[in-house]
């Protein structure tokens, strides 16, 4: 399966409960439809569960790579 | 007493001493006009405070000119803080100056104000020129002092609420003359690394001047070009600047912001659950209909083996049917019979057929059917009725007998 963000996963399992609302949805579509929206909805459970917050500060050194750059233009 | 002569530097070191172990010239408020100002190359600034009697010459060092808010020229009138001391190599009494203000507030208010409409007029605070924030943001660029709590808050938040998100934190200065640069530089930097979805531009609490700096037009014109969404989050509740009106959301302070960025993963997690029970509830739903279809058509398949009996059926029906006609054609028939001869009657008992056969009618004056003699008076008027006309008649006699 693609790598989804938490956003994808969650608009695509939004979207298949949609279709499965559809009356004329075979046997088959349905439980293909079902599958995936278990799967997506682990990718997001997970994604929460084992979320780890991380803080970067942005150095010195990157900063002035970024001005550098600006003064040039 | 002979006194004991000192050195120069020792006279002076002492005097230096009891000037600054003094409690009212260790922390002091002065103020005064800029009779000259000067930046050295070294970042000092030196400069002459004076009224009408006196002169004082003054010094901010660097580091403390770098949190000092606006610009100062010659001919302001300042309040300034600091300490007096000696300078040891000219023995200059000087005022080392750590914090100035500029006396009356009520010109930096009318300078936020006529920015304001002046910003307004131009289209900078329109809603719908706004960016959205996004739903579930990954990286998340937060600019403002390294140091303090603010940025403490917002991790605090942000760990809580959402893990799943990275911070980057753009250290700036959030007040004082090189602030302005600073906070630019940052928006820059996060649009130009296009490395965050959203930006948070924070500041704790303080007065209109240490926030002036989110006042300024150069930092509007930057949030207003960003590319990233931007939430202003300036002070406490009651603070409103510049900053706040231009960005895409204006947040009541920095706690605040780091709430309106991310979603709370508890909701999250109690609507994904919302959402695989009902996935559930529908796949069970879907094949409960599907069963229910086989049953149906295994029933039809059975009523199949029934159809020969059917045809049986259908034949007795055609019986029957024939039997029906039959029943009903000889009730048609007797039905008109009846019919004929009830007509017949209706004939022989019709007045005028009776007229035709030679009778008639008398009635009197008042057209009263006559059919006993002891109606009729002598010399009454009578009226007989004919088939085809009518006779008056006076009675000449009465004779009572019976006709038969």
């Amino acid at each position: 399966m693609k790598k989804y963000s938490y956003e994808e996963a969650y608009e695509k399992l939004k979207m298949i409960l949609n279709n499965m609302e559809k009356e004329d949805i075979s046997l088959q579509d349905s439980l293909d439809l079902y599958k995936e929206g278990i799967q997506l909805y682990k990718i997001c459970f997970e994604k929460l569960e084992n979320a780890k917050f991380e803080m970067i500060k942005i150095s010195d050194e990157i900063k002035d790579f970024i001005q550098e750059e600006k003064n040039e233009i | 007493m002979k006194l004991k002569s000192l050195q120069v530097n020792q006279a002076i070191s002492y005097a230096k001493r009891l000037i600054e172990n003094d409690p009212i010239l260790y922390n002091i408020k002065i103020k005064g006009e800029i009779s000259s100002f000067k930046i050295h190359s070294s970042g000092n600034v030196f400069l002459t405070l004076k009224d009408e009697k006196s002169t004082l010459k003054s010094i901010i060092f660097k580091s403390d000119f770098l949190k000092i808010n606006n610009d100062f020229k010659q001919g302001d009138h300042i309040e300034a803080q600091g300490y007096i001391s000696i300078y040891e190599f000219t023995s200059d009494l000087q005022f080392y100056i750590q914090k100035i203000e500029k006396e009356g507030l009520g010109e930096l208010y009318k300078k936020f104000l006529n920015l304001k409409i002046d910003l307004e007029l131009r289209g900078y605070f329109k809603e719908d020129t706004k960016q959205k924030l996004p739903q579930f943001p990954q990286n998340i660029g937060v600019i403002t002092s390294e140091t303090g709590s603010v940025i403490q808050d917002i991790k605090r938040v942000l760990a809580h609420r959402y893990p799943a998100v990275k911070l980057f934190l753009y250290p700036s200065l959030v007040q004082g003359n090189a602030a302005l640069e600073n906070l630019i530089s940052g928006i820059t930097y996060f649009n130009k690394s296009n490395s965050v979805d959203v930006i948070i531009l924070a500041r704790g609490g303080g007065s209109i001047e240490d926030l002036w700096v989110f006042n300024e037009e150069k930092l509007a014109d930057s949030i207003k070009n960003s590319k990233i969404p931007i939430v202003s989050a300036i002070g406490h509740e009651t603070d409103f600047t510049i900053s706040d009106f231009v960005a895409d959301k204006r947040a009541s302070t920095p706690t605040a912001a780091a709430e309106m960025v991310v979603p709370d993963q508890n909701f999250l997690k109690i609507d994904l659950n919302q959402k695989i029970k009902f996935l559930n509830y529908k796949i069970s739903k879907i094949l409960e209909y599907k069963n229910q279809n086989l049953e149906k058509i295994e029933k039809e398949l059975k009523k199949e083996s029934q159809i020969k009996n059917w045809n049986e059926k259908m034949l007795t029906l055609d019986l029957l049917k024939e039997n029906l006609d039959k029943i009903s054609k000889q009730k048609i028939y007797n039905e008109r019979k009846s019919l004929d001869f009830l007509r017949k009657e209706m004939v022989l008992l019709n007045p005028l057929n009776i007229l035709d056969k030679g009778y008639s009618i008398l009635e009197d004056s008042n057209k009263n059917k006559i059919i006993n003699i002891d109606q009729i008076k002598l010399e009454e008027e009578l009226n007989i009725r004919l088939k085809n006309g009518k006779l008056k008649c006076l009675v000449k006699e009465i004779d009572k007998e019976k006709l038969i």
